[in-house]
């Protein structure tokens, strides 16, 4: 891969490594920071993309390994923030939001696996394969983990007709 | 029991876009949570830590190529000045001075063959004369330095 194809590459698949670097670490400049640090390593090891079968799912593995390492070491910041600091964050007011937004609310509180694999799914369109690739888990364990994130978010649905 | 097609897509069997508009309430609000997100787009420069990189290696380069330089100036100075000093201690003579020396050495020679070849006619002479070479007194005159290679010679044997 020449530096201009891996360019053009890398301006390809930037809005979906953010989007998915962002679900992951909700946060839009930590996720910036990912891709940036992802998009170094991979020009490091242009051979290792090269020969991959398919470069789009390695791209994204290497930045799923990243963002989850940086989560890693942001829970452990906030664990010691905690510790000095008890009242540091308050739980956003549910009740006043409409669906949508209490969706995104609970798709944000979603375990990182189940919240990988829904946006991976219904947000960047990937199939079950390609999934099970980047995050290195088999087809089934991402079905399962699609399902209870859906299942999640349909919880809120039916609260949301109950309330009605 | 036959599933419907919202459990269905709960279950992960479906995709979201299987759901036409108003179809559900829930995959309504969920299609607007995708297409929201999907129409947010971020700028930003993927390739800001690349450029820092090439940066540093493009200076990290230059500092030693830099270094490289000057170690060879110092080396290649040093041998220079090595090569001159071994110069120096070798005495080189001028075409002139070796012209001087070549002609020096050509009279030299002949003055000293002409006072050999007079000494020895005298010789000649004398041993005619049957005189004894003691009395010879041309022979006595001939200065013969230290370091002449004739000064050995036993004249009495020629």
């Amino acid at each position: 891969m020449t530096n201009r194809e891996f360019e053009k590459f890398i301006y390809q698949q930037k809005e979906k490594m953010f989007r998915f670097a962002i679900s992951i670490l909700q946060n839009s400049e930590n996720a910036e920071d990912a891709v940036q640090e992802v998009v170094l390593k991979l020009w490091k090891n242009k051979r290792s993309l090269n020969t991959s079968r398919n470069p789009e799912s390695y791209c994204m593995r290497t930045l799923k390994n990243n963002c989850l390492d940086e989560l890693r070491k942001q829970n452990i910041r906030i664990n010691y923030q905690s510790n000095l600091q008890v009242d540091l964050f308050r739980e956003p007011e549910v009740e006043n939001l409409d669906l949508v937004e209490k969706i995104k609310q609970e798709l944000v509180k979603l375990p990182t696996q189940q919240r990988m694999a829904i946006e991976l799914k219904d947000f960047l369109g990937y199939n079950y394969e390609e999934i099970s690739e980047i995050l290195e888990l088999n087809v089934n364990a991402i079905r399962v983990n699609v399902s209870r994130g859906r299942k999640k978010l349909h919880e809120i649905f039916k609260e949301e007709l109950k309330d009605a | 029991m036959r599933k419907n097609k919202i459990d269905r897509f709960v279950d992960g069997e479906l995709n979201i876009d299987a759901f036409q508009e108003k179809e559900s309430g829930f995959t309504d609000a969920y299609q607007k949570v995708i297409a929201e997100a999907n129409s947010q787009s971020h700028e930003f420069n993927p390739f800001k830590k690349v450029e820092i990189t090439r940066k540093y290696r493009m200076r990290l380069a230059k500092r030693v190529l830099a270094y490289a330089a000057s170690f060879l100036i110092v080396i290649s100075v040093f041998w220079i000045l090595q090569k001159s000093r071994l110069e120096k201690t070798q005495v080189v003579l001028s075409d002139q001075e070796l012209l001087e020396i070549k002609n020096n050495t050509e009279m030299a020679l002949k003055q000293f063959s002409k006072e050999l070849n007079n000494c020895l006619t005298t010789f000649n002479d004398a041993k005619k004369l049957s005189e004894p070479i003691s009395s010879i007194q041309s022979l006595k005159n001939i200065e013969i330095n230290k370091n002449n290679p004739l000064k050995n010679i036993k004249l009495n044997e020629l």
